[in-house]
């Protein structure tokens, strides 16, 4: 079948591409995405050039929603509205490999160094039709709309309490640093997820006003934070070291950090008192099918999609190239917490 | 219920080929026709398909239709001498299930790149209009000459375009259009190349859907590499 795609060449430079696809799975039509900073990243080349040279020509996008255009194994119907899980797992015969994760139970198959994630090592969602295994994709509740296109980040929030194994604990209080939708998110997975109270460190006031389900800290003014023994980093850049060393200074002994930022520079943390306290640090962003179905059920909450439906600050109708340029662009400079959303039309 | 139409009686006499007329010319194994007919498919817009064909490849047709699982095609029907014979044909065929208010999307089978966009703008313009064509503006300035040897006029060209398919009707519409049509004595029928030209000639009015130049038609062996050299495997 012919599906149009639009994919980067090089950085600043997206072409139409038309390409005869596998149709063996289930045919599902992109229709609403929304940019992520690691698209920006692409976008603007701020990769090395090799590697970038690796991976173009490329679909970018990998936070979208879209709707089942044909499924032949009858599991869903032509219309109804799926989220895309991004992740596409590796081929496995069960023979152990020297890169294989199965072992640890809390990696999924997005681990597997042989598995590829849209928009990272595989082509993203900027396409006509893509031919999706029936098991990344989820049928959307009918009272959740266009919000849903979220789903992805709000799975990156449940799965950082997966892994820090927040959801069996009785988790009361926990801090999150970052103002951004990032650290937005995971701020209400924390707070209708988890019941708990949310701490919420940040440097941006007005964004920080947005946070009005948490108690909010600016970052230059810590001191008054309580110590938790569940912290989550969310900011990522040339701050992380920041954050990372409040997070270690305002975690209670045996504690947890989870890591979602993607660091500029290497961090510089104080693993002196990590030591001390004993404090576990893991890393958490790419997050599995269990993620993406707990995110749905998180969306079913009114007044956390609601708070969710708050991000979407618009949408744009993208029928031709210039708009998906005027889309980047747009995201580029954008310096707000939300984004708008892309309705993809080909 | 929206039906597609395909044109596919085409002879290809100006692709040079003899053994096949262009549309069952295979692109990466699958042929012309099939790729197009399942832009169709794949419409969630679109109820049912009719494919109008010569009597000879209606066989293969058939057969790739299930080879490829298209499950849309309700009607086959035979290919005219004209073009307006073959569609005439696919409304005599389709007329005992369709209803007066149904949408009738007529496209060519040589249009492969069709997107569904288009498919789509032409539903919309129906239903605003009663009928539409697709288009395309005209970005190179156009030349009339009437016998070919010397430039007769040079039309403004803000106010041209170029006619692509599909072209879509309410069935009344385009039933009444070919009626009065075919009602006429053959030699005093106007020659008319498409089927908006045949309703606009019955006086119906008839709105634009923004084509694209991706939607080419497939005429000639050039055509044939473009398409090819503009699709790419990603098998």
């Amino acid at each position: 079948m012919f599906v149009k795609s639009y994919k980067i060449t090089e950085p600043k430079c997206f072409e139409i591409f038309v390409e005869d696809i596998e149709e063996d799975k289930v045919l599902v039509r992109p229709e609403y995405l929304a940019v992520c900073k690691a698209d920006i990243r692409y976008y603007l080349g701020m990769r090395d050039r090799t590697v970038l040279k690796r991976k173009f020509p490329m679909s970018l996008v990998h936070e979208g929603i879209g709707t089942v255009a044909r499924d032949r194994s009858g599991n869903f119907h032509a219309g109804q509205r799926v989220v895309m899980i991004p992740c596409e797992k590796a081929e496995c015969d069960g023979t152990k490999c020297t890169t294989c994760v199965r072992m640890y139970d809390y990696l999924r198959d997005n681990y597997c160094p042989k598995s590829k994630f849209r928009s990272s090592n595989a082509d993203g969602f900027s396409k006509e039709l893509i031919n999706m295994d029936s098991s990344y994709i989820l049928p959307i509740p009918d009272e959740i709309g266009v919000e849903a296109v979220f789903s992805e980040l709000i799975s990156v929030g449940c799965c950082a309490m997966r892994r820090a194994d927040l959801w069996n604990k009785k988790t009361e209080e926990i801090s999150v640093w970052g103002d951004g939708i990032m650290g937005y998110i995971i701020a209400l997975v924390a707070h209708y997820g988890l019941g708990a109270k949310v701490n919420v460190v940040g440097v941006n006031k007005e964004k920080l006003k947005m946070f009005d389900f948490a108690e909010n800290f600016l970052a230059s003014d810590v001191e008054a934070l309580p110590k938790t023994s569940a912290c989550i980093e969310a900011v990522g850049g040339n701050n992380s070291a920041i954050a990372i060393n409040q997070a270690i200074d305002a975690s209670l002994s045996g504690g947890t950090i989870v890591l979602c930022g993607v660091s500029g520079e290497n961090a510089p943390i104080n693993t002196r008192l990590v030591l001390e306290k004993g404090l576990s640090l893991l890393g958490s962003t790419r997050s599995d099918i269990e993620d993406f179905e707990k995110a749905l059920e998180l969306l079913s909450i009114p007044d956390f999609r609601e708070k969710i439906l708050r991000l979407v600050e618009g949408i744009d109708v993208v029928d031709d190239i210039r708009k998906y340029y005027e889309a980047f662009e747009n995201a580029s400079r954008s310096d707000s917490l939300g984004k708008r959303i892309i309705k993809l039309v080909f | 219920m929206n039906i597609a139409v395909i044109l596919a009686g085409g002879t290809g006499s100006r692709m040079g080929m003899v053994d096949r007329p262009k549309q069952f010319i295979e692109i990466y194994g699958k042929p012309v026709v099939i790729h197009t007919i399942e832009a169709f498919e794949i419409n969630e817009n679109i109820d049912a398909i009719c494919v109008i064909c010569t009597k000879e490849w209606q066989e293969d047709l058939s057969i790739w239709i299930k080879e490829y699982d298209i499950r849309k095609v309700r009607w086959i029907g035979d290919a005219g001498k004209t073009r307006q014979e073959s569609s005439l044909n696919a409304l005599n065929a389709i007329q005992a299930d369709a209803n007066d208010d149904d949408i009738i999307i007529i496209h060519d089978s040589a249009r492969p790149l069709i997107s569904q966009r288009i498919i789509n703008e032409n539903i919309e313009k129906v239903k605003e209009y009663g009928a539409c064509d697709t288009v395309i503006p005209a970005q190179d300035t156009i030349i009339r000459s009437v016998d070919g040897e010397h430039l007769e006029s040079i039309p403004v060209r803000r106010e041209l375009y170029l006619g692509q398919t599909p072209q879509s009707f309410r069935h009344s519409i385009v039933r009444k259009a070919y009626d009065d049509y075919f009602a006429l004595p053959e030699n005093e029928r106007p020659v008319m190349t498409d089927d908006c030209g045949l309703v606009l000639a019955s006086g119906a009015e008839i709105g634009m859907a923004m084509g694209d130049k991706l939607n080419m038609k497939m005429t000639t062996m050039e055509d044939l590499l473009l398409i090819k050299s503009i699709v790419r495997t990603s098998r």
